[in-house]
C-alpha cells in the first residue's frame, strides 16, 4: 500500500490558515502526486519523512508558499501525520507561518 | 586625459577587485514545475580578496597628486590598525561561511535525491547549528560596525553579505523541523484505529468549506 493517509487534524489546520483558494488549488494539486509514491521512493529515516509542496503565488508576484507534511512511517506504509505551512517573498522574508520561527 | 582615463580604469579596478564568492547558491526545484523552493546562502568576500584590494590601495600605486596630503598621513598611522581589524574579521566571516556551505551542501545533496521535494535526512538536521551561526553573525556585525567611516563600501558588502547569511540561515532554520513524539504516536493511534482520512476525503474537506 502507497498511501495510508492523512491525520483527521489535517483538513482542520489547512481551513483555519484562510488561505486564497488559488493557493489551496496549488497545495491540493501538489499532494495528488502523493499516492503514486511508494514509501521506498522517498528518503526517510527511521522516525518518518517529510513531503514538501512549493508553489509560486500568481498573483503576488515573486511571493513562495511552502507546505511541509510531516510523514510518519511503518514498515509497509506511510501516511501524513501534521502539516505546516509559510510564505516566502522575493527578498526571502518570511511573511506568514503557521508555526514560530528560529528568530 | 589619458590621465583621466587612467585614473577611471584604476578606480573601476578598485571596485571590482572584490570578487564575490561563485557557486554559494543553493537551490532546490523540479524544472517544469510550479512546485520550487530557492535559497541563497550569504556571499563574503574571501580573505585573499580583501587583503589583495587593501594592498592596492596601500602599496603606492594610487599614491600621487589626487591623494591629498592630509589623507597620506592619515592612512599612514591608520592604515596598519584598519588593514588588521578587517583582515581578522574578514578571516572570520570566511571560516564561518565555509562551515556553513558545508552543512548546506549536504542539504542540497539531500534535496536534490529528493528529485524536487524537499527532504532532508536526520543527520543533517541535527548538523546544521543555526543558532550559534546566527549568533557568529552578529559577533561579526559587530566587529564591522567598529570600523566605521573606514572603507565605506568595502564595509558596507560585509554588511550586506551578513544580512543575506542571516536571512538565509532563518529561512533554512525552518524548513527542517521534526514530527515530535507525541505527534508521532497520534498518528500511529489514528492508523491502528482506521481514522486516517483518503486524500480525496481531505480535498473534499478542504475544499468543502469554501
Amino acid at each position: 500500500m502507497k498511501f495510508k493517509g492523512f491525520g483527521k487534524g489535517v483538513p482542520d489546520k489547512v481551513n483555519s490558515w484562510h488561505l486564497p483558494d488559488r493557493i489551496v488549488k496549488l497545495l491540493l494539486r501538489g499532494l495528488t502526486p502523493l499516492v503514486d509514491f511508494s514509501p521506498n521512493d522517498l528518503p526517510f529515516d527511521s522516525d518518518g519523512l517529510y513531503y514538501g509542496v512549493r508553489c509560486d503565488d500568481n498573483e503576488l508576484i515573486d511571493h513562495r508558499y511552502a507546505f511541509n507534511l510531516r510523514i510518519c512511517r511503518d514498515d509497509s506504509s506511510f501516511w501524513v501525520a501534521d502539516i505546516s505551512g509559510y510564505e516566502l517573498n522575493a527578498d526571502n522574508d518570511v511573511v506568514w507561518d503557521s508555526e514560530s520561527r528560529l528568530l | 586625459m589619458s590621465d583621466e582615463n587612467s585614473a577611471q580604469n584604476e578606480k573601476n579596478t578598485r571596485k571590482t577587485s572584490i570578487k564575490w564568492w561563485p557557486n554559494n547558491s543553493l537551490a532546490c526545484y523540479r524544472e517544469n514545475s510550479d512546485i520550487y523552493l530557492a535559497m541563497q546562502m550569504g556571499q563574503c568576500p574571501t580573505l585573499v580578496d580583501v587583503r589583495r584590494t587593501l594592498e592596492s590601495v596601500t602599496s603606492g600605486k594610487h599614491r600621487g597628486a589626487r591623494i591629498p596630503l592630509l589623507w597620506r598621513v592619515r592612512r599612514v598611522i591608520l592604515y596598519p590598525y584598519i588593514w588588521a581589524s578587517l583582515l581578522r574579521v574578514a578571516h572570520r566571516m570566511e571560516k564561518v561561511a565555509v562551515d556553513m556551505t558545508s552543512h548546506w551542501e549536504g542539504l542540497w545533496q539531500a534535496s536534490e535525491q529528493a528529485t524536487g521535494y524537499f527532504s532532508l535526512p536526520d543527520e543533517k538536521c541535527k548538523a546544521l547549528d543555526t543558532t550559534s551561526f546566527l549568533a557568529d553573525l552578529a559577533e561579526i556585525e559587530a566587529d564591522i560596525n567598529s570600523l566605521h567611516n573606514q572603507f565605506p563600501s568595502l564595509i558596507k558588502r560585509m554588511l550586506d553579505a551578513i544580512a543575506i547569511s542571516r536571512k538565509a540561515a532563518r529561512n533554512i532554520g525552518c524548513v527542517v523541523p521534526r514530527p515530535s513524539a507525541e505527534l508521532i504516536e497520534a498518528s500511529h493511534r489514528e492508523h491502528e484505529q482506521g481514522s486516517l482520512l483518503t486524500l480525496e476525503t481531505f480535498i473534499n474537506e478542504v475544499q468543502g468549506v469554501r
